[in-house]
């Protein structure tokens, strides 16, 4: 799997690979019983800090997404879609939640809001074919 | 790490490096002992056949410090060798040892050249096994730890070249002068002998230093070195007027000290 | 585990110029401990200092345990140092230096050189003076690399470089973070170097301006950008907890750097009258190292600053000097 890291976007280095990892899981590039590439291998190919790989893989064996496989590494766990799927909502929730927050602030009404919600989502529903797994919130 | 392999390693780098010089001092000798050998008169042939003899070494001898410290000084692979877990000495003595061997290599190569040339020139001229041949092994010794001396001592390889020729010059006018009354040889050699000795020691020491971690700086005689980034006095005082007087002004501020031991030695000439 | 570096209150006076005032440094083993710093700061003086190259005015400090005036061959068996430009002898091949250098260590140097210049697809045969820049690069990488040593020290190896080798050398940096040896890499790449480092300093001026973990410094510094209605508002003093590392004016907003600002810090500015809007956003290494190396800013007209400490004027908070959390 391709993972993009960006620096300076404001999310931190490991919290966007949990977030990568978490659509890819979500939308099934990641099959359950896979296995992910190790701390070594994907620090090495994405050239980060290991320390920042092995916080974004704990963090994902906490979430209950990976497990660990004795003596081979980490997988993806059964029932790990579904926590996905719900994962992915909540962010997305969060996101908008960001999104909305700066457009009330800006002095926008909640029926103009709406308005441009609606617009926006005839514009895209049907086109969008794939979700983009960046993880960026803007 | 294993030090005779250490050492052995170090001298075939040297090796290396000192072989594009004996090759072609080897070649220029034998182009011209060859050429000389087709004049006609034969005391011309004499003295140049002579001069090829001596003269093969004494360029060797000078410029041997040259290209074993200098030239590495000047692509900074010393200071590379010096963050090696090498013994500092290790890389002294290696050079020193690679200069007197590559001068001995020399010497014999020049014999052979003379000899080759002698027995071509059907005894055309006098074989010389004069003292002076003796006196000149004993000057190219002399050069050859004076340029290693002055290699170690002086920053600028070119520079230090120039000391070599200063103080050449001024060894053969200082004995000129005290040792021409004395009509023995045995005061010369022992004159030589102790002025290399002395420039063994200076340049045993000098290569010391230039190996040693910097100490920091006491006296203001070093030239502007490191950034001026506190001190602006530095850009207001200099107002440099034309090229020609910024070129000088740099090249005396850099080589301040060598100036003026070359001028000290041009007063008392 | 003990440091693979300390520094303490290092100086280095050069005639004309002060290169190191007071530097207090401490790089954990098997961290990857980045240095940043304007030029002329004096991270290469350290660096000379540390690998035994010059010895300081005052102060001391150790690598590997070891005092660099009295081991100095014992720390050079046991680091890697690769510079700027790093230099090799031009008429050895690559594969000759590589035997020629292996006879300064110990055994396993020619296999590990060998199989590093092949992962680099450095021609073997090829003389040092027709590679490419990168490829000097890499011989000089790989050359450093083949003892194993405990302590890579990489003083801006990548400057000028193009991208394939920077990341090649990233890489080979994360490789031996993974294996649990130190390295330590002063560089003016940030962005590049944020992403493998786990510890940061900053270098301003001859001092050690911020020293902390890349995870506190993302998580607590932020850049918040102040809208006023007057541009001469006085703002409230900051709790003790924060620190500003830089601050700038420009018309009617105002924006800082400053670490450890929290809601209540945003809910004090925001409840002055005259402020309209307070936004904050993490602080990237970027806004981080230009805020910190920014010195002498004309701070804000401010009483109630002022009083937190006098030395705030030249733009240099007082917290600042090595004594923030290390790790």
């Amino acid at each position: 799997m391709f993972f993009t890291i960006h620096e300076n976007n404001g999310i931190a280095i490991y919290e966007q690979i949990v977030r990568q990892v978490t659509f890819a899981i979500a939308e099934e590039t990641f099959k359950v019983g896979q296995m992910l590439p190790s701390v070594r291998a994907l620090s090495v190919q994405l050239a980060i800090n290991p320390n920042t790989v092995a916080r974004a893989y704990q963090e994902l064996q906490v979430d209950g997404v990976l497990e660990t496989l004795r003596g081979r590494g980490l997988v993806v766990c059964i029932g790990a879609i579904k926590r996905c799927k719900e994962i992915r909502r909540s962010m997305i929730a969060e996101s908008l939640k960001v999104t909305l927050t700066e457009a009330l602030h800006g002095g926008l009404e909640a029926d103009e809001i709406r308005e441009i919600v609606q617009k926006q989502l005839n514009k895209l529903d049907g086109n969008v074919a794939t979700i983009s797994s960046s993880g960026e919130v803007k | 790490m294993n030090r005779s392999l250490a050492l052995k390693r170090l001298c075939w780098k040297e090796y290396r490096q000192l072989l594009p010089l004996i090759v072609m001092l080897a070649a220029i000798g034998l182009i011209m002992q060859l050429l000389f050998l087709l004049s006609d008169s034969p005391s011309e042939q004499i003295e140049t056949h002579h001069l090829v003899l001596v003269g093969l070494p004494g360029l060797f001898a000078a410029g041997v410090g040259a290209l074993l410290v200098g030239q590495e000084r000047d692509t900074r692979t010393l200071f590379w060798m010096a963050s090696l877990p090498i013994l500092r000495k290790d890389i002294i003595y290696v050079k020193f040892l690679a200069g007197v061997v590559g001068l001995l290599a020399v010497w014999m190569i020049s014999f052979l050249l003379y000899l080759v040339s002698y027995g071509l020139s059907n005894g055309r001229f006098v074989f010389r096994t004069e003292p002076d041949v003796w006196f000149s092994f004993l000057y190219s010794v002399f050069l050859l730890v004076v340029g290693f001396a002055t290699a170690w001592s002086v920053r600028s390889t070119f520079v230090g070249l120039l000391a070599l020729v200063g103080i050449a010059m001024a060894y053969t006018v200082a004995s000129n002068v005290f040792l021409a009354p004395l009509t023995e040889d045995i005061y010369s050699t022992v004159a030589m002998i102790l002025c290399s000795s002395f420039a063994v020691w200076f340049g045993w020491g000098a290569a010391q230093r230039a190996l040693a971690p910097m100490a920091p700086p006491r006296l203001n005689l070093r030239a502007f070195e490191g950034s001026s980034f506190f001190d602006r006095s530095i850009v207001d005082r200099r107002r440099i007027q034309s090229p020609w007087s910024a070129l000088v002004w740099q090249f005396a501020v850099q080589n301040r000290a060598m100036l003026i031991g070359l001028a000290s030695l041009f007063r008392c000439h | 585990m003990s440091d693979s570096i300390t520094a303490s209150r290092l100086e280095m006076r050069f005639p004309g110029c002060e290169a190191l005032r007071g530097i207090d440094l401490n790089v954990p083993s098997g961290s990857v401990f980045a240095l940043f710093g304007e030029n002329g700061a004096g991270k290469t003086t350290l660096i000379r200092i540390l690998t035994g190259f010059q010895s300081p005015t005052a102060g001391d400090c150790t690598v590997c345990g070891l005092d660099p005036r009295k081991d100095a061959l014992e720390i050079r068996r046991r680091i890697g140092y690769v510079s700027d430009q790093p230099a090799l002898y031009d008429w050895m091949r690559v594969d000759e230096i590589g035997w020629f250098t292996a006879s300064f260590y110990s055994d396993g140097f020619l296999e590990r050189y060998g199989e590093s210049i092949a992962h680099f697809e450095v021609p073997r045969n090829r003389k040092i003076r027709h590679l490419s820049k990168g490829q000097r690069a890499k011989v000089a990488l790989a050359l450093a690399l083949a003892h194993d040593p405990e302590l890579l020290i990489l003083d801006e190896p990548t400057s000028g470089l193009d991208p394939h080798v920077r990341r090649e050398f990233m890489e080979s940096m994360v490789d031996r973070a993974v294996t649990g040896r130190t390295v330590l890499i002063s560089s003016h790449q940030i962005s590049e170097v944020e992403r493998v480092a786990d510890m940061v300093a900053i270098i301003h001026q001859g001092k050690v301006r911020l020293m902390d973990s890349m995870i506190n410094l993302k998580d607590t510094v932020s850049e918040i950008t102040i809208s006023l209605d007057d541009p001469l508002i006085v703002l409230p003093r900051l709790a003790d907890n924060t620190e500003v590392l830089s601050e700038q004016s420009s018309g009617r907003q105002r924006r800082m750097v400053v670490r450890g600002f929290d809601r209540a810090a945003q809910e004090s500015i925001e409840a002055r009258p005259g402020v309209l809007s307070v936004r904050t956003r993490p602080a990237s290494l970027e806004d981080i190292f230009i805020a910190c190396t920014r010195g002498n800013v004309a701070p804000a007209v401010d009483d109630d600053r002022f009083g937190r400490s006098g030395k705030e004027y030249d733009g240099v908070p007082s917290s600042a000097t090595g004594g923030s959390h290390e790790s």
